[in-house]
């Protein structure tokens, strides 16, 4: 009989385990092209020497160095993620504001056949030419290779076309180190702020702070006056105890009464 | 006359039921603690940043975190709480029955939590309120509701073999009694009671109230499970510390009834209880029920004497246990013939890590102290010298000690010492590297190490190499006790053999 439940108990583990696994990989939509953040976080841009499209040409280490930065990659002839990606930054930029005094975005050319004036026109066509707080820039073909290694970008010639196949992603540089990489094409508002809290190094709140309407407070704390009050929550913490007590009191009466009774 | 043989014949029956039980129990250790284990060797090895190619999702970091630190807890609680039971079983009439409905509801509440780490589950071992509801994607609300059930059914399980416990003692003595009060009146104590008697009497009470914390702390989280509004976060952090630090409070005080009772096996030399143990486990009874606010420093929210309270009750329950033990075991083992085997040495070892981890945790329980190392890796430093070279280290000792006086075998003096040498070696080099970097400010539960932290990925590759040393002492641990562990389980099942 308890070999039966042993086994019983063991296919049952081994079945949920599958089971949920597989609902995982499918929630979580794991593909080996997507940029990991997990893989590159924390690591530092090798320097690259860029020129941007309006002629300028300075170094990547200058720019982070002066404010943080969102790098994207792209290609000026991109028909396809590219251009919505941008828009998406610059309706979100706009709406949270700060860009250009706070941080900048460097859009950078992978592609080695982009010349300055075609990503200006690029620039041009996404509405962002010489926005405050914007830059394109070509980089130089030595230093591009390494930079796009260490940040885990890959991209490859779709056959018959003159487009490539490349992931969609955004990466937040502070110091020169990647602190956040955000991936796919939609960029929300809030996450471009928390993003850009990272980049600033302030706490990201994974949830929203307690109000005083919370059910069940044990302590309320005025922030004003230092004072503090006991709240009906506090019970909660002290039923333990009491309920406690009288369980052990009632269990070691009852034995009690049985003994006396035995004797 | 018929009705004491009865119960004679009963008390055999039990026996060889509690033999039975401990034995299956010692066995769960043996596979349970190495796999959970292993997911902490994943995690040194992943912060020493070796693994982030091979597993390139961080996420799994986090679940196997959560998964080693609630399985290990729990583990160590249930394990140490067998050897606690099989300590006193000699001196009160346990049920088995209950204690094997336990140990089934025990082992669905497992699966649960495995499950969950296929799930991506990872809010870390006291997934503190709400964020087991606010995963931000990283896992589903299934998950959450499979945690939620894994909770209630290990409540149920543990409080059910709290209160037989708690039952049996009180089928024997008054509760004064038990708790050897009457040691503190004048003339002779009577009737003389066995220390773990009352060690098992202060375990099994905090034990009930810390599980009952669990009870009211998991209805608030169905409140907002159902009601899907958010609750005060204050108060369910309060008493997720109220039975989650308690219960592993308990876990070590389990190991030092047994070793009250055991050790003197070894040295021949009687354990008495006498005024100093009673005044000493009577103030960890007062007090334990406090010392959880020391997790709580950092909510500006709780008033200021509860920080007091806290900072005091935490010295409260561990000073005077710590003194009375340490003397204790000192003047059984100093200049005494004492027979010393693996599970003798592990106990003895196990005490003295405990005492260190004690000091460590101690400094960490002082506001002061607090201030600067709160979530820092001095945390999981101190808790991992009480917990791996403390309570892990006594209950290898319980399981060495059953499966010999079970099977009747013993292990060569070089295998012993061989073992004791890497686990003390590679457990306390392991635990140095937390230390180092907790004092140099490197963070906790980061799976990789942000560029201020530089030196947390150095110190984690040394701890790995230490960790090697504790793996291989683990196998050869295995190989050595394993084999006494088959043979034992002849004896186990006689009724024949003797106590
Ligand atoms: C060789 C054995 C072990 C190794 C290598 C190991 C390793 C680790 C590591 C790397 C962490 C994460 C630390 C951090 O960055 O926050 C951790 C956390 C933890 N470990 Fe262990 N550990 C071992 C044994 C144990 C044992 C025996 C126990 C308990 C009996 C234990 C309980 C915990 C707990 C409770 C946590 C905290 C999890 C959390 O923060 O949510 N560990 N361990
Ligand atoms: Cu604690």
């Amino acid at each position: 009989m308890g070999r039966g439940i042993g086994w019983g108990a063991g296919l049952l583990c081994i079945g949920l385990t599958i089971a949920s696994a597989q609902e995982r990989r499918h929630a979580a939509g794991v593909d080996p092209l997507m940029p990991q953040e997990g893989r590159v976080l924390y690591r530092l841009l090798p320097d690259a020497r860029l020129q941007s499209a309006d002629g300028a040409v300075q170094t990547l280490a200058a720019l982070w160095r002066e404010t943080p930065l969102l790098l994207v990659f792209a290609f000026s002839r991109c028909a396809g993620v590219c251009s919505p990606l941008l828009l998406q930054l610059k309706d979100a930029a706009e709406r949270v504001g700060g860009i250009g005094t706070e941080y900048r975005i460097l859009v950078v050319s992978f592609d080695s056949a982009d010349t300055p004036e075609q990503l200006a026109a690029f620039a041009r066509r996404s509405g962002v030419w010489q926005q405050q707080g914007w830059l394109f820039a070509t980089a130089e073909p030595d230093a591009l290779a390494p930079l796009l290694q260490t940040v885990g970008f890959w991209y490859s010639p779709v056959t018959g076309t003159d487009q490539y196949d490349h992931p969609a992603m955004v990466l937040g540089v502070r110091k020169g180190r990647i602190v956040r990489v955000h991936v796919g094409a939609l960029i929300r508002t809030m996450e471009l702020r928390a993003i850009l809290r990272e980049l600033r190094g302030d706490p990201v709140l994974a949830y929203p702070l307690p109000t005083a309407e919370m059910p069940f407070r044990c302590y309320g704390y005025n922030p004003e006056t230092g004072a503090f009050t006991l709240e009906w929550g506090i019970v909660l913490l002290l039923a333990p105890t009491l309920v406690g007590a009288v369980a052990v009191w009632l269990t070691f009466a009852q034995q009690r009464r049985r003994a006396e009774r035995c004797t | 006359m018929a009705e004491l043989a009865l119960g004679r014949q009963h008390a055999m029956a039990e026996s060889a039921g509690m033999r039975q039980f401990a034995w299956l129990w010692g066995g769960l250790f043996l596979v349970l603690f190495p796999l959970l284990g292993l997911l902490g060797v994943f995690m040194r090895m992943y912060q020493a940043g070796w693994l982030q190619e091979l597993v390139p999702d961080p996420q799994w970091f986090y679940a196997a975190m959560t998964l080693h630190g609630l399985g290990l807890v729990g583990l160590i609680y249930a394990a140490s709480f067998v050897a606690l039971l099989w300590a006193v079983s000699p001196h009160v009439q346990l049920q088995t029955r209950w204690l094997w409905i336990s140990t089934g509801l025990t082992a669905v509440g497992v699966v649960l939590l495995v499950v969950n780490f296929f799930n991506g589950f990872a809010p870390g071992w006291y997934f503190l309120y709400p964020l087991p509801f606010m995963p931000s994607g990283a896992w589903s609300g299934t998950a959450t509701d499979i945690f939620l059930a894994a909770v209630a059914v290990l409540g149920v399980a543990w409080v059910i073999w709290e209160l037989e416990l708690l039952r049996a003692i009180a089928a024997r003595y008054r509760l004064g009694v038990a708790l050897g009060w009457q040691y503190l009146r004048k003339g002779e104590p009577r009737p003389e009671i066995p220390p773990v008697v009352l060690v098992a009497t202060v375990c099994a009470i905090a034990g009930i109230v810390a599980l009952l914390a669990a009870v009211v702390m998991l209805v608030l989280m169905l409140v907002h499970r159902f009601s899907g509004s958010m609750v005060d976060p204050l108060v369910v952090k309060n008493l997720i510390f109220f039975f989650g630090h308690t219960l592993v409070n308990l876990a070590m005080y389990h190991g030092i009834g047994f070793l009250y009772s055991t050790l003197p096996k070894y040295s021949g030399q009687p354990w008495k209880t006498g005024i100093p143990l009673v005044v000493a486990w009577n103030l960890v009874l007062l007090l334990v029920l406090t010392a959880y606010f020391h997790h709580l420093y950092m909510d500006f929210a709780q008033p200021r004497w509860v920080n007091f309270v806290g900072q005091f009750a935490s010295y409260g329950i561990s000073i005077p246990a710590a003194v009375v033990t340490l003397l204790g075991t000192l003047s059984q083992v100093y200049r005494r013939p004492v027979r010393w085997t693996l599970a003798s040495s592990l106990m003895f070892w196990g005490t003295m890590g405990w005492a260190i981890g004690g000091v460590a945790a101690v400094l960490d329980s002082t506001v002061a102290f607090n201030f600067r190392f709160h979530n820092t890796l001095w945390v999981p430093a101190h808790f991992h010298t009480y917990l791996l070279a403390g309570i892990v280290f006594i209950t290898l000792g319980f399981v060495a000690h059953l499966a010999q006086e079970l099977s009747g075998k013993s292990e060569s003096a070089g295998m012993r010492r061989t073992i004791l040498a890497l686990l003390l070696i590679g457990g306390y080099g392991f635990v140095l590297m937390f230390y180092l970097s907790g004092a140099n400010g490197v963070p906790r539960r980061y799976a990789i190490y942000p560029p201020d932290a530089e030196l947390g990925v150095q110190l984690a590759r040394i701890a790995t190499f230490f960790v090697a040393l504790v793996v291989l002492g683990v196998l050869l641990y295995l190989v050595t006790v394993g084999k006494q562990w088959g043979a034992a389980l002849a004896g186990a099942q006689g009724s024949s053999a003797s106590d």
